[in-house]
Order: structure tokens, then C-alpha cells, then sequence
């Protein structure tokens, strides 16, 4: 029997947090959440997460970049794949660079832009759990 | 000018280390009939900026850490037009000059002259709104000479309205964009055979409210812009009718939120007294009833009731609604009712429109809105006023003290027969 994969999802929205859990549940994975960068950083030091899902603003514009920057940089958390999902299509606005260290550096595996059908978001996830 | 726009009551924000004065100064001010405050951080002093709720600051090159001045090009690049009156102690022509330099209106030396900063302040105020709207001057323009003023002028309504297209932006790419997300999600797994399969019924049943109820949210969200909008651009009309008020306005509005209630499982609890009919913009007042409850729901704590109290005179209709919840702080009791400011951010989403467009519906019905929180006392609700005020009360460690918040809507008989009358 396959271990049960756990998701952490970080998004400052309640009701996108509650209709991803079911189905991310439903589709067999085990999920906790997260209301914000500072309440994720905190739930990380108990719980190591097999990916992350993250909304880029939060308590502010650019929180969820800066997250993701400081998950890459901790020790227990730089080899969990990120899936950046957002309401603003950032991908398509600014350009990002993988090298560490440089200013646009973001260093997420998936960057998904809201609103996400179920089926997408299941298969994005399933394809980077498979890695 | 100033004495003409002086209802408006300008806020002035006053920000200094040195508590004594900045209390003498606001307290001085509000006399004068300012809306003047004393604001410590940073953040709250930028808040204030971006959400256009400062006229004039006065700033203390020792505020912040000793390093007032060096807020002044943060503020000017947040609005180039914004007054800054600074204040100072030390007496060098060094500090005058590094401060002098950044462009603002009047520098002066502590201890301050009430009598020169009330000037200032005046003249501050004048330039501000002088440059703003007053037309340029046809002779000058015959002479093919720039009018400053009016070249301000246009500037300055060019960035009134990239601010509206900001704000529009802003709306479209999160609330928008953010409420859908959770509607897509939901509807998505719904008719996604691999997904909806393993989904129990009573899970899709919550699914399909919470779709609903984000639906209704986004609705509410578009609606209050649209208003906000009307109201700045004075295209708001009131069209008062003696109307049911009970039938037209309140039992509507409870029932159309009747899933987000049941989603939050919270209940209200309606007293209505008096009579039942009132001249009033039956369609405005169902939006004011509307944002009200939307609030008490949003931010109230699940499974408890809001309690709405309602009295109709002939002279008034007092509406109150009270819920348990997050409670408002007590410093921000007063400009809860401007626009883009919100209760709190993390996990409610909103526009921060919805008790601006309330106040807008009561100031249209020469009415008034007021907001009051407290702490809940042995279910007894103290206001903050009542709480801090009583010294045995005062005392009380207010840690695990539950919190509430009453918003009391008034509006005052039109004093004669309405056109249109039913």
C-alpha cells in the first residue's frame, strides 16, 4: 500500500482553502492549510509536506514569492516541489529567473493562474508527486 | 476657501516621539475642528496615504526612531501633493537645510507656536485644494503663460484617475479573480466524473453553498463598486416613497442571505418596533440593510445569532445590527466607514467598499452610520468606551474576552409627502 501523500496549501482565501481540501482529499491526498507566510513557516516545524501549494498575495502583494524563497532556502523544506497558484498571471508579466541569489529567482517547480479547474490542478500535482 | 470646505473636516495626521506634544497638537486641532490624529508606525501612516485618508502631516524629524526626515521622499513618492509640515527641535542650520531641501511646505522650531502651525496648516490646506480646483486664469493663457495652478490640476485629476483604474485592477486580479477560484474549483470537481464519484452527497451540497455563497459575495462586491462609483461622481439619487420597510427592504435582504447564514450556521434574531412604513430609497436602503448583515456574517463567529433591532417612527428609522465576531479596534472605530478599509484581510475576502457605500446610503438620506465594539461581559456588550472608563472593568485581563461590533444606522423622516408616494 502507497504512502498517503500530504499537501500543504497556503492561501489567504478560506473558501478556495475549503473547496481544494475536499478535493484534494477526495482525490486521496492527506491536506493542511494555511491562512499566510507567517502561519506556513510556523506549521512547517512540525510537519514536512510532500508539496506546496501557494497563493502569491497574501498579507501582502508579494508574500507567497517571498515564502517560496525562504522554503528554498531551509534545509527541510528546499527538495518540496512548489505550485505557485495566484489570481494574478504573474508568469505572463514578469519574467522569472531559477538561478538562486538573483533578483527575480523563483524557485517554484508549477505556476498555476486562478481561477483552476479540479481536474488541472489534480494532474499538476499528480505529474510532480511522480518526479 | 478652507472656511467654506471646512465641514469636510480635513485629516490631519500628526506624527511625533514625543507623545506630550503630538497629544497638545491633536487635541489642539480637533478644537479647531480637524479630524487630527497621532499615528506611531509607519505602517499606519502609509495605510492612511494609499487609501487617501490624510490631507496635511505633520511630521517631527525625531519621530521614528530619530529618523523622521527620512519618511519625507517615501511620502512624497506616494503623493508628490501631499502637505508635510515638519517639526524639530534641534535648532542647526544642518537639519533645516536637509529638510528644507526635500520640498516640503514649512519648517518650525520646537516648542511649537499653536498660533503658526494653525497658519501653516491653513495655508497648507489652501494650496493643496487651491491648486487642485481652482481654473487657471484666461489672462495668462492669452499671454501664453503656463498657469502652474492649472497644469496641478490636470495632473492631479490624471492621478485621481489611474487611482480608479488601480483600484479597478486590483479588484478584477484578486477579489475577482480570487472569489472565482474557489467557485471554479468547487463546480470543476463537481463535474469532473474522476473527482465527484468519491465526493458524498452532503460534501456536494456544501460545495454547491459555498459556490453560492461566493457567487453572492462577488455580486455584492461588483454592486458596491458600482455605487461607490456613483456616489463619487455625484450620480447617486435618492427617490424616497413611503415603503414597507420590514416587506421591502428587511425580509428580503435576511432571506437572500439565508445559505451564507446557513453555510456559517448563524441565525438572526429580528426585533422590529414601531411602525412599519418610512419614506426612503427602498432599492438603496435593501443595499445599506445588505452590506450590513454581509458584515456582521463575514466577520462574526460561526454558530452564534445576529441580532437585528429596528425601530420606525415617524420621525426616524434606526436600524441596528450587532453580531459577535472579531469586534472592530477601537482606534479604527472611525474610518471603518472609508473606502478600501477592512476589518481584516487574512481569510475574508472583500473590497473594503461595502460600509463606505452604507455611509454614502445614510449621508444620502441626510441620515447617519455608526460603528461601536467592545468586549462581551458576561454577554452584557461593553463598548470600549464603557469598558475603559470603568476602572474595575479596566482592570479585567481582556485575553480570552470575546469581542463584539454594532453598527446603527439612522436615517430621519423627510419631514414632507415624497413624489411618487404609494
Amino acid at each position: 500500500m502507497t504512502e498517503q501523500k500530504t499537501i500543504l496549501i497556503v492561501d489567504d482565501d478560506k473558501d478556495f482553502l475549503e473547496a481544494t481540501s475536499i478535493v484534494l482529499e477526495k482525490s486521496g491526498y492527506s491536506v493542511a492549510t494555511c491562512l499566510s507566510a507567517k502561519e506556513c513557516l510556523a506549521k512547517l516545524k512540525s510537519m514536512k509536506p510532500d508539496l506546496i501549494i501557494l497563493d502569491v498575495m497574501m498579507e501582502t502583494d508579494h508574500s507567497g514569492f517571498d515564502l517560496c524563497r525562504e522554503m528554498k532556502r531551509l534545509p527541510e523544506t528546499k527538495d518540496v516541489p512548489i505550485i505557485m497558484l495566484t489570481a494574478v498571471d504573474q508568469k505572463y508579466s514578469l519574467s522569472f529567473s531559477s538561478a538562486a541569489g538573483d533578483e527575480s529567482w523563483l524557485p517554484v517547480d508549477e505556476f498555476i493562474g486562478k481561477p483552476v479547474e479540479a481536474g488541472v490542478l489534480v494532474e499538476c500535482i499528480e505529474k510532480l508527486l511522480a518526479r | 476657501m478652507i472656511g467654506q470646505r471646512k465641514a469636510k473636516r480635513y485629516r490631519i495626521i500628526v506624527m511625533d516621539s514625543d507623545v506630550k506634544t503630538a497629544k497638545q497638537l491633536v487635541s489642539v486641532l480637533c478644537k479647531e475642528g480637524y479630524r487630527a490624529e497621532n499615528i506611531e508606525q509607519t505602517s499606519r501612516l502609509f495605510e492612511k496615504i494609499r487609501s487617501n485618508l490624510i490631507d496635511v502631516l505633520i511630521l517631527d524629524v525625531d519621530a521614528w526612531y530619530k529618523r523622521g526626515y527620512e519618511l519625507i521622499p517615501i511620502v512624497k513618492s506616494m503623493d508628490r501633493l501631499l502637505p508635510i509640515i515638519v517639526t524639530s527641535a534641534d535648532d542647526s542650520i544642518e537639519v533645516a537645510a536637509k529638510v528644507r531641501e526635500q520640498g516640503i511646505f514649512f519648517y518650525t522650531m520646537k516648542p511649537l507656536d499653536m498660533q503658526e502651525i494653525k497658519i501653516a496648516l491653513k495655508n497648507a490646506l489652501n494650496r493643496r485644494y487651491t491648486s487642485r480646483y481652482t481654473s487657471g486664469s484666461g489672462k495668462q493663457e492669452k499671454l501664453g503663460v503656463v498657469d502652474t495652478s492649472e497644469v496641478i490640476r490636470n495632473n492631479t485629476e490624471m492621478c485621481d484617475i489611474n487611482k480608479h483604474l488601480n483600484w479597478i485592477m486590483a479588484f478584477f486580479v484578486h477579489e475577482c479573480k480570487g472569489t472565482l477560484g474557489s467557485v471554479m474549483m468547487n463546480i470543476s470537481a463537481l463535474a469532473d466524473a474522476n473527482i465527484s464519484q468519491r465526493i458524498s452527497p452532503a460534501k456536494h451540497n456544501a460545495m454547491l453553498l459555498s459556490s453560492l455563497c461566493s457567487l453572492r459575495m462577488l455580486h455584492d462586491m461588483i454592486r458596491n463598486y458600482i455605487i461607490s462609483y456613483r456616489g463619487e461622481n455625484k450620480r447617486l439619487q435618492c427617490s424616497r416613497r413611503r415603503v414597507d420597510v420590514y416587506k421591502r427592504c428587511l425580509e428580503p435582504v435576511i432571506n437572500e442571505f439565508r445559505p451564507m447564514l446557513k453555510k456559517n450556521e448563524m441565525s438572526i434574531n429580528v426585533d422590529m418596533k414601531g411602525n412599519r412604513f418610512f419614506y426612503c430609497d427602498a432599492d438603496l436602503m435593501k443595499i445599506g440593510i445588505s452590506n450590513l448583515i454581509n458584515n456582521a456574517i463575514k466577520y462574526g463567529t460561526a454558530c452564534t445569532d445576529i441580532r437585528c433591532k429596528s425601530l420606525t417612527t415617524d420621525q426616524i428609522f434606526r436600524l441596528s445590527i450587532w453580531n459577535e465576531g472579531i469586534g472592530v479596534e477601537r482606534e479604527r472605530l472611525d474610518d471603518i466607514f472609508e473606502r478600501f478599509i477592512r476589518f481584516d484581510k487574512v481569510g475574508i475576502s472583500g473590497t473594503g467598499l461595502g460600509l463606505h457605500v452604507v455611509k454614502m446610503i445614510a449621508n444620502i438620506h441626510n441620515g447617519s452610520v455608526k460603528a461601536e465594539s467592545g468586549y462581551l461581559i458576561t454577554d452584557t456588550s461593553v463598548t470600549y468606551d464603557e469598558f475603559y472608563s470603568n476602572p474595575r472593568l479596566a482592570k479585567t485581563d481582556r485575553t480570552d474576552l470575546k469581542k463584539f461590533a454594532r453598527f446603527i444606522f439612522e436615517i430621519p423622516s423627510s419631514g414632507h409627502q415624497q413624489k411618487g408616494e404609494v
